[in-house]
């Protein structure tokens, strides 16, 4: 890596060798970043790539000074801008923040103010450091809105964040972060929360910016996103970077076994009817052969039956809009959408935010009452019938939310949880930790709370709860979203396996194409509002009719 | 693969659990362990006055007035020749009780009227919101000055008034925590676990939101207690020769000016009364904050 270094021309902007950070009273005093090198020219993409906890964002935040009040930071050498930050007094690092180094966060929502307009927190970082008079400063934020693409900037740097779309918002966050022309722009998981069309749109924003000189630092815990963006990549893992070099390299050659575990561990057409937490990944026969991934089978699924559990004829959903002047124009959050789903078979829901999937699952769970069409359960009507009646067959169809943790009541246990769900007269907790035994935990969990427990342990008791009724259809909405790579992929083994061998039908919402690749037989594309095509995975994903499932298609980062 | 780790991390959990519980035990801040013994004392005082002091606190002898605390009479003697530490110990039972009860009266009416309002009727929630908006208009005293006026002066009246002027604090505390529980996912998603409406109210929805209720109610003990003295200051409470604190206030004001003893001790437990309430209730706000997500 040294050898690369030196060819580089320019200064690094960042020059960072055995980085150290601790906290006094945060895992008993143990570093959560050690012995990190870390360097950043003009014009370089660097990533860190790495599960949540493993310190990455600790890492970006200490090159702005803003590690945390009570946090140690020792370092060989910590040099941005040249000049020496370890000795940097609260004044320095006012001085560095904004006008040499950005920072882009995640979630656009709640790092804009509420209470001020895009254009006023555009300009902030230009008032703070008194660069430009009033108008030339008007004149800069309505570019730099231009730059990051927000259209007619004119109007929108008078709307405040609550008006935008998500990829909006994201872009104007972008802008507040470079519109002092920072060198340096760090972007900390810039584009976890958003669709992937979105996501491309902002990291070509990011990419144009790297190409006018500046240097980025991105963090993901996405190996394929940024594949698409960054020049060298530093895998981190428990507080160190057990990897680094430049995409291609880790990509292609991963030395640590915990990058080999992460590239195996990523869901895909290839990884169909395999597991993902057992996939190891071999070196080529020689250098520059690909990457062999070898993975064990899940268990043999069950003869499929052309036994229709789930028949959905020409739902409909729409709203009346509110607000001035828009009274009585209806919103159609969902036009009449058709699909049927047999036993034993795994259905996928792919579209962006406000695409209608979550409105069609919650007319298929009961939730909302459609205004056209009918849902049918196991031959039995299901919309349009009081509560009373879908009551008894409840139990064949269960769900399993993105966020579980907010689906448990906070007072109960994890015993309580799954009992609330099993038939009554039996032995509760002998019957819970058989299904906790099948969800990969044990009879431990039973008295804990489930704020206790990590995220993937989270999603495990959902699961059990789920199947706890012995359903015949389990409708999942976006279950491994909020997971990293191989919790991830340790879920998605779960779900294929309990599927497998019960022959389950899944209805599985997801944005990421690549999880429903691995997992789904059929999949439905939904677009503003329209099912706009649906048909086998394979086929689908591979000759796509729609322009819109084209373009998301070509929108993906592993495409 | 999985299960190995996962038990061993539940292991370090537990661990993890029980060291921070004894550090956290080890930690309880100086103001909170004092104000918890005050409490305690109080509560033997208000169970068992008798076995504190053997003097009477309504026999005095007029010959053996206004003594200065002494080791016969910790507190001294009153006007009358009445011992002001028994007096203090025996009125620890009207002006806790009546405060208490003050309180108790607010959060059975208050629950109510925020649980109807927190639910989905638009009519019930405007009805209920506006009688918290008048009632929470007048001060508090004045308010219950109010309804002295109108149902004239006494132990339990005071408690009533008291107790009218309070329901807006808990009123609102529980409407608006029915609001955000009501549409917690855990309640609207129990519908998918064939509960039905009463099931969930009755399992999810009320524990969750009682849940706010008992912090709340420990800092408004404190602040009961506050206003009954004072309106037994003014006399439009228990009436002399009863041992309440704020009616020996008012008596001691008479000779302020020859003896200091008659209204500092009442006013002094009166004092350490409602801080103790309010430090320990806020310590617990503090403490549970965050630890039910709605």
């Amino acid at each position: 890596m040294s050898a690369r270094v030196e060819s580089e021309p320019g200064a690094p902007l960042v020059d960072v060798e055995d980085l150290r950070i601790s906290f006094a009273d945060v895992n008993h005093g143990a570093p959560l970043v050690r012995g990190l090198n870390l360097r950043i020219h003009p014009g370089e993409c660097v990533a860190l790539v790495g599960e949540s906890g493993s310190g990455k964002s600790l890492t970006a935040r200490s090159l702005l000074g803003l590690a945390g009040e009570h946090a140690q930071v020792q370092a060989r050498r910590l040099q941005i801008d040249g000049r020496d930050a370890l000795r940097f007094n609260l004044q320095d690092w006012r001085q560095l923040r904004g006008r040499f180094a950005g920072l882009v966060m995640q979630d656009a929502l709640v790092s804009l103010d509420p209470l001020r307009t895009i254009g006023q927190e555009t300009g902030e970082v230009l008032r703070t450091h008194r660069m430009l008079n009033d108008a030339a400063r008007g004149q800069q934020v309505l570019d730099t809105l231009r730059q990051v693409g927000i259209p007619d900037p004119q109007w929108r740097s008078t709307q405040f964040a609550h008006q935008l779309s998500g990829g909006l918002r994201q872009r104007a966050l972008i802008a507040a972060a470079i519109a002092a022309g920072p060198r340096l722009i760090i972007a900390d998981e810039p584009t976890t929360a958003l669709d992937v069309s979105v996501q491309r749109q902002v990291i070509a924003v990011l990419a144009e910016r790297v190409a006018q000189g500046a240097g980025l630092l991105i963090i993901s815990h996405d190996l394929n996103l940024v594949a698409q963006i960054a020049d060298r990549v530093h895998v981190m893992h428990n507080g160190e970077v057990v990897d680094s070099g430049s995409v291609q390299q880790v990509l292609t050659q991963p030395r640590h076994a915990y990058t080999r575990q992460l590239l195996a561990a990523s869901p895909g057409a290839a990884s169909r009817g395999t597991r993902l937490s057992s996939a190891r990944v071999r070196p080529g026969a020689r250098e520059q052969d690909p990457l062999v991934i070898e993975r064990d089978p899940l268990p043999s699924r069950l003869p499929a039956e052309p036994r229709e559990v789930l028949r959905v004829e020409g739902i409909g959903k729409s709203y009346r809009r509110r607000g001035f002047g828009r009274q009585g124009q209806a919103f159609t959050a969902l036009h009449s959408a058709s699909f049927t789903l047999n036993a034993g078979e795994v259905l996928g829901i792919v579209g962006e935010s406000g695409s209608g999937k979550t409105t069609c699952a919650n007319i298929v769970l009961g939730l909302l009452a459609p205004d056209s069409g009918s849902v049918h359960l196991l031959g039995q009507r299901w919309s349009h019938v009081p509560e009373a009646q879908r009551r008894p067959l409840r139990r064949q169809m269960q769900y399993i939310p993105q966020d579980p943790l907010s689906s448990f009541d906070p007072r109960y246990t994890v015993a309580q949880i799954i009992a609330e769900n099993l038939l009554p007269g039996g032995d509760d907790r002998q019957q819970a930790s058989a299904l906790l035994t099948q969800v990969g935990l044990n009879a431990d969990f039973l008295d804990r709370h489930p704020r206790s427990l990590s995220g993937g342990q989270r999603q495990r008791i959902a699961i059990a709860r789920a199947l706890a009724a012995e359903p015949a259809l389990i409708i999942c909405d976006e279950p491994v979203s909020a997971l990293d790579v191989y919790v991830q992929a340790q879920v998605l083994d779960l779900i294929g396996e309990l599927q497998a061998s019960r022959g389950i039908a899944l209805l599985f919402i997801s944005h990421d194409l690549e999880v429903i690749r691995h997992i789904c037989d059929r999949v439905l594309v939904f677009h503003q509002g329209q099912l706009v095509e649906q048909g086998p995975v394979g086929p689908l994903f591979e000759a796509p009719t729609h322009p819109y499932t084209r373009q998301l298609l070509s929108a993906h980062p592993a495409a | 693969m999985t299960l190995p780790s996962s038990t061993l991390a539940a292991a370090a959990d537990a661990v993890l659990d029980n060291r921070v519980a004894a550090r956290h035990f080890n930690r309880l801040p100086l103001s909170i362990t004092v104000s918890g013994l005050f409490l305690l004392v109080l509560a033997v005082v208000l169970a068992v006055p008798f076995w504190i002091t053997h003097y009477d606190p309504l026999a005095g002898d007029v010959s053996v007035g206004l003594q200065a605390p002494s080791t016969a009479h910790w507190f001294g003697t009153d006007r009358l020749g009445r011992d002001v530490f028994a007096r203090v110990v025996y009125g620890a039972r009207y002006s806790l009780l009546i405060g208490l009860s003050g309180m108790l009266i607010s959060l059975v009416i208050g629950t109510l009227l925020g649980l109807v309002a927190g639910m989905k009727n638009r009519w019930l929630d405007e009805v209920a919101s506006r009688l918290f908006d008048v009632l929470s208009a007048f001060p508090s005293v004045l308010l219950a000055l109010l309804v002295i006026a109108l149902i004239g002066p006494g132990l339990m009246n005071v408690a009533v008034a008291i107790g009218i002027a309070g329901i807006p604090k808990f009123g609102r505390l529980v409407r608006s925590q029915t609001l955000l529980v009501r549409e917690a996912d855990y309640v609207r998603h129990a519908v998918l676990y064939g509960r039905s409406r009463l099931q969930t109210f009755v399992t999810h929805l009320l524990p969750n939101v009682l849940m706010a209720i008992p912090i709340v109610a420990t800092i408004d003990i404190g602040s009961s207690i506050m206003a009954v003295s004072g309106l037994s200051f003014l006399g439009l409470g228990p009436q002399p020769p009863t041992p309440e604190w704020g009616v020996m206030l008012a008596e001691g004001r008479d000779v302020l000016r020859v003896a200091w003893w008659p209204s500092v001790f009442p006013g002094l437990a009166i004092t350490l009364t409602v801080i103790s309430f309010t430090v320990l209730g806020s310590y617990c706000q503090r403490r549970f904050e965050g630890r039910q997500p709605a």
